[in-house]
């Protein structure tokens, strides 16, 4: 199968990535049970955001609101920017707020 | 004149990471045709029907969101009667030179408890582009993309709502014509106007001051929601949901994000406002039909998803 493997936590089934896709839109098209909570899909909202383990990978800009330079040279990112160049492995770091999921889900 | 001191939205001013990108977006999916480009990269567009110079101005920027939008009023009078009951309150207030943004006047900033800054201002040069106004066609081309008429309003995300109310309403004459309570019934979310459209800004209570929401371009009716929906299918924009209608306001519309992820609508009818008429509010149990009538229930990011 072509494309990249991302492997996202430690009980999802990996994810196939295909060449210039996005991460977030990898997973949002996969029938994995990984998940990765997307937002505005433009590196603006900064919901999305995730933290690249291993692999090699280039970015599109991202709002620095939610992405310091230093962040970035630690590997995180919004997953709506990242295209990954080779296989990644992945942490999830963006979640919705405890309030803001109790509105979202009444 | 009936509609006085503030007589509509005029401007919104947005922060966008790629400017190649967002021109794209506005002129390809909202409609808007670009009137200039300043000398420090901010780039000025308008929608067809609209008499003044310009509607939307994009910033480049790092980040996304709202830099502040304006309203346009009826004088010089009644930003300066505004400006003295601002100080006497205690609401910080500046003045923006003339010609900050090109051909806009003066503009009364104000620094609003939520954490935006509204601007207000009397004078706006005419687009050389305005609407016919003698045996007037009803554009001058064809509009391109979801055919924007204008900009219709911002929704705004911040601290103490309540505090922007008092000074909309007490200052500047909004009214509020609906709103969202939240579990314990004080507003959660308020829509304001100053004209007798359902709506001309809105807030909603959130922890964080200054954020943006979405703002929105009246179109015309279902078909023209329907035809944006075919365009943003076609080009792959990201929809956070629509075509549907609201409770609040009864507006039918798309959300959709531009290219920087900040939110766009495109809004169709809602009701008129009266003054006197008795206001509709909404139990916190039913935001779901407030906000998104036919589903009848939040999605995952309409909510907290803001820049």
């Amino acid at each position: 199968m072509a494309g990249y493997r991302i492997s996202i936590g430690d009980e999802a089934e990996p994810v196939r990535c295909r060449e210039g896709e996005s991460l977030l839109d990898a997973v949002r098209a996969s029938q994995s049970n990984a998940a990765i909570i997307s937002g505005c899909r433009g590196g603006g909202c900064g919901i999305c955001r995730v933290r690249i383990l291993r692999g090699s990978y280039r970015c599109d800009l991202m709002s620095r609101a939610h992405l310091s330079v230093e962040e970035e040279a630690q590997g995180f990112a919004l997953a709506c920017r990242v295209r990954p160049s080779s296989d990644l492995v992945v942490d999830v770091i963006g979640r919705l707020t405890r309030c803001e999921r109790n509105i979202a889900y009444r | 004149m009936a509609v006085s001191g503030v007589l509509r939205p005029g401007f919104v001013q947005l922060r966008v990471l790629d400017m190649e990108k967002a021109l794209w977006h506005y002129q390809t999916i909202i409609g808007l045709k670009i009137v200039s480009t300043g000398d420090d990269g901010r780039v000025y567009l308008r929608a067809f029907d609209e008499f003044d110079r310009h509607s939307v101005v994009l910033r480049p920027s790092d980040s996304a969101g709202i830099d502040c939008t304006g309203f346009k009023c009826d004088g010089e009078a009644f930003l300066l009667g505004a400006e003295k009951a601002l100080e006497q309150r205690g609401v910080k207030t500046e003045w923006v030179a003339a010609g900050e943004q090109p051909g806009m006047g003066t503009r009364l900033r104000v620094h609003m408890p939520t954490g935006h800054l509204l601007d207000f201002y009397a004078d706006a040069e005419l687009s050389e582009f305005a609407p016919m106004t003698r045996n007037p066609h009803v554009f001058r081309e064809p509009p391109a993309g979801a055919g924007a008429i204008r900009f219709d309003h911002c929704l705004l995300y911040g601290t103490n709502v309540a505090g922007a109310f008092e000074i909309l309403h007490d200052v500047f004459g909004f009214e509020l014509s609906e709103h969202l309570e939240d579990p314990t019934g004080q507003p959660l979310a308020i829509f304001l106007t100053a004209s007798n459209k359902a709506h001309d800004i809105a807030f909603v209570e959130h922890p964080e001051p200054g954020k943006f929401h979405h703002a929105s371009f009246l179109v015309e009716d279902w078909a023209a929601i329907g035809h944006a929906a075919d365009l943003m299918a076609v080009y792959d924009v990201p929809v956070d949901i629509g075509p549907t209608r609201h409770g609040i306001t009864r507006g039918k519309t798309i959300y959709f994000w531009d290219p920087s992820g900040n939110r766009n609508e495109v809004f169709a009818g809602g009701y008129t406002f009266y003054p006197d008429q008795p206001k509709r509010s909404w139990e916190f149990e039913q935001a779901g039909p407030a906000v998104f009538y036919y589903e009848k229930k939040l999605n995952e990011t309409f909510l907290p998803v803001v820049t």
